[in-house]
């Protein structure tokens, strides 16, 4: 068994099969060895334990050309139920996510946006992220305009 | 004009000189007619006021110039607090390598036709940064689905919609090879020896394109003006028919050293006779065929490629199109072969007698000594099992260690499931996609094992009579979570199950309950009712 600390200093008693699906978790382990000191991180319990079992990909896999061309946003049922979040807390996840080195849910988080912004015009882009059209409107003329007159009309 | 200041903001604000009484009033009620001197100064004072509206006019116009100065001011202020708070908008705390790495998912490809302008267009008018990123990742911009159906040549000439929006993607992908899919065919012009100009552009490109998929009516090096490709990167070409068959020419693609993959689904091949082999330059880089053997010359294209790891087959031409025997004697060895898959049709099945029986020609036509995945799969729906001496003849006649067996949408019965057709002890994967309780078998108990390396199983009943109890039963058997036990006994423990029900069977679903205590032991247990 591990003991996890979050950062608010709830301690979470887990198994160490589980707790390595996190990569950075698991070269920690490696690193401290058997040890009783507490290792102070965020967890996400519920998606490893889900997830315990499953093949972690190697860490040599190419993710690159191969990768590339497997890319679809599909994403499981219960990863999906998993990851309906607020949008606080989805970027959170994702963050968490790439820190510890969780490559099958950074994914899900990453699919998840990705489905999120398919199929919408770029205003309707903005108005769910709250991001702001900073382009100046001598830019906007000069480049967008110049580049593709019928869509800068959406 | 008279002004004076303003008590609240002190600012000038205009004074009226005339002052406004009630002596009008009088005399206006005088039945008498007014005095010269009367009447001379009410001419002087109209004049006095003439000036003051004059003035009250100004007044008003300065106040709606402030007040829109202040308006201004004020929608100023808010689409700054608009800045401010997208600082802190979620997504703007992903550093550029996750916010990247999500692009590269909605743009797994860019639709491009008349009205779409593909997914990495649509990122790069967001905001600047993210033009930069998308910009600056020529990955993203790849990646196209060119659609020509529907199209007038206005919008594939140059200048045109769409050729502007192909040409930004080509320029923007850089030098990195090109994954195209085009679908529909191109409108001609009436003159004969034009160019298309799209096509043209694209053609230039050949020497990027990596993965080509075409779905179309018919392919030609005419009807897209490709006449003269340069293709030494493509590895993958996937042929599909828009509609139920079409024909390809494979000239324009013989020359493909590196060709890899090659999918050539209900598409009639044609190719220059003088050659046993279409693409001539793949013999050795291919390893991965899908194709129709009813198409014609399947064995001669197998016979060419020694290296082939992946086959699959099926039978998208009917019999009626073309009467080419699939089999072949005595059966040519695919040495190298690691997946089968054949899909199976109704219509093929039904054909009467074992000659001309797909999946039995296929099966009987083949060695394969390194093969690890079968895969056969049901098109359509169909209640009757397929010839299973034919997989069993086939896996005994290969010896090969079968790793993964797939049944798609076959019909089993019970008896089939726990001692599956050329069940192998290697095989450590089962995916059965179709279990049928209409053979139903006296067994409840699993002692013949599906495999005894079954790791995870998947599994989708049809039946609404599919019975809970056998499914526990065989289940609760295969959890052996004492690693010595497992070892003494020679069987794997079961980690992963998956069943998928008819909805009309979601009443019973108490029924499964006792599944619970595997779960919370450690085994992965998923139950699902269909409600498609």
């Amino acid at each position: 068994m591990v003991t996890l600390v979050t950062s608010d200093n709830e301690k979470f008693n887990a198994e160490k099969e589980v707790v390595e699906r996190s990569v950075l978790i698991k070269n920690m382990l490696e690193d401290v060895g058997e040890s009783d000191q507490p290792i102070p991180l965020p967890m996400f319990l519920e998606y490893c334990e889900h997830h315990r079992g499953e093949p972690l990909p190697a860490p040599d896999a190419d993710t690159s050309q191969d990768d590339t061309r497997k890319r679809t946003t599909d994403i499981s049922e219960w990863d999906q139920k998993f990851i309906t979040v607020d949008q606080e807390m989805l970027f959170e996840i994702i963050l968490a996510a790439n820190y510890l080195d969780i490559k099958s849910l950074l994914d899900v988080g990453c699919k998840t946006v990705a489905n999120m912004i398919k199929g919408k015009t770029p205003e309707e882009i903005r108005k769910l992220f709250n991001i702001v059209n900073d382009f100046t409107p001598r830019r906007r003329c000069a480049q967008i305009k110049k580049e593709n007159e019928w869509a800068e009309d959406r | 004009m008279a002004f004076e200041i303003c008590s609240q903001c002190h600012s000038s604000v205009f004074k009226s000189r005339v002052n406004v009484t009630n002596d009008v009033d009088e005399h206006l009620r005088s039945t008498n007619s007014l005095p010269e001197n009367i009447l001379s100064s009410t001419s002087r004072l109209l004049l006095s006021i003439d000036e003051d509206l004059d003035g009250y006019e100004s007044e008003i116009h300065r106040l709606q110039i402030r007040i829109a100065d202040i308006r201004n001011r004020q929608e100023r202020l808010k689409t700054y607090a608009t800045h401010l708070h997208s600082l802190f908008s979620p997504i703007r705390r992903l550093p550029n390598e996750l916010l990247t790495s999500i692009f590269g998912y909605v743009c797994v490809t860019n639709r491009l036709d008349v009205c779409e302008y593909g997914a990495a267009l649509t990122l790069s008018y967001v905001c600047l940064r993210w033009r930069q990123l998308t910009i600056g990742c020529p990955e993203l911009w790849s990646k196209m689905t060119i659609d020509i159906c529907n199209v007038d040549d206005d919008e594939v000439a140059t200048g045109g919609k769409l050729a502007t929006f192909v040409n930004i993607y080509l320029d923007r992908s850089k030098s990195l090879p090109l994954q195209l899919t085009f679908v529909g065919v191109p409108w001609h012009p009436d003159s004969d020896d034009s160019d298309i100009p799209l096509f043209t552009t694209i053609a230039r490109q050949s020497f990027r394109w990596k993965q080509v998929t075409i779905y179309a009516v018919e392919i030609s090096p005419e009807i897209y003006t490709w006449d003269s490709l340069n293709l030494p990167i493509l590895d993958t070409l996937n042929l599909h028919p828009l509609g139920k068959t079409a024909d390809c020419s494979l000239e324009m693609f013989k020359e493909t050293p590196m060709l890899r993959v090659f999918h050539s689904r209900g598409m009639g091949c044609q190719w220059d006779q003088d050659l046993d082999f279409p693409l001539p330059s793949a013999k050795t880089a291919l390893h991965d065929l899908e194709y129709d053997p009813r198409s014609g010359h399947f064995y001669e294209i197998l016979d060419n490629c020694p290296n082939l790891h992946r086959l699959s087959v099926a039978s998208w031409i009917t019999k009626t199109q073309n009467t080419t025997t699939v089999a072949s004697k005595p059966p040519r060895i695919l040495s190298k072969l690691d997946t089968l898959s054949v899909a199976l049709r109704n219509q093929l099945h039904l054909e009467g007698n074992s000659e001309d029986n797909f999946l039995t020609s296929i099966l009987s036509s083949f060695t394969a000594p390194h093969l690890k995945n079968l895969v056969l799969r049901q098109i359509n729906e169909w209640q009757e099992p397929p010839p299973f001496s034919a997989i069993h003849s086939f896996l005994t006649r290969s010896s090969c260690s079968l790793k993964v067996l797939s049944l798609k949408q076959i019909a089993l019965s019970d008896l089939e499931l726990v001692d599956p057709p050329g069940s192998k002890p290697s095989i450590s994967k089962a995916f059965i996609e179709s279990l049928h309780s209409w053979k139903r078998s006296s067994i409840q108990t699993s002692l013949h094992p599906i495999a005894k390396s079954l790791l995870y199983l998947s599994l989708t009943a049809k039946s609404t009579e599919f019975d809970a109890a056998v499914f526990i039963d065989m289940i609760s058997s295969r959890w052996i979570p004492d690693p010595d036990m497992a070892k003494s006994l020679g069987i794997s423990c079961l980690r992963s199950v998956e069943l998928f029900l008819p909805q009309e069977t979601a009443v019973a679903r108490d029924a499964y309950q006792p599944l619970l205590p595997f779960e919370k032991a450690g085994m992965m247990i998923v139950v699902k009712y269909d409600d498609r």
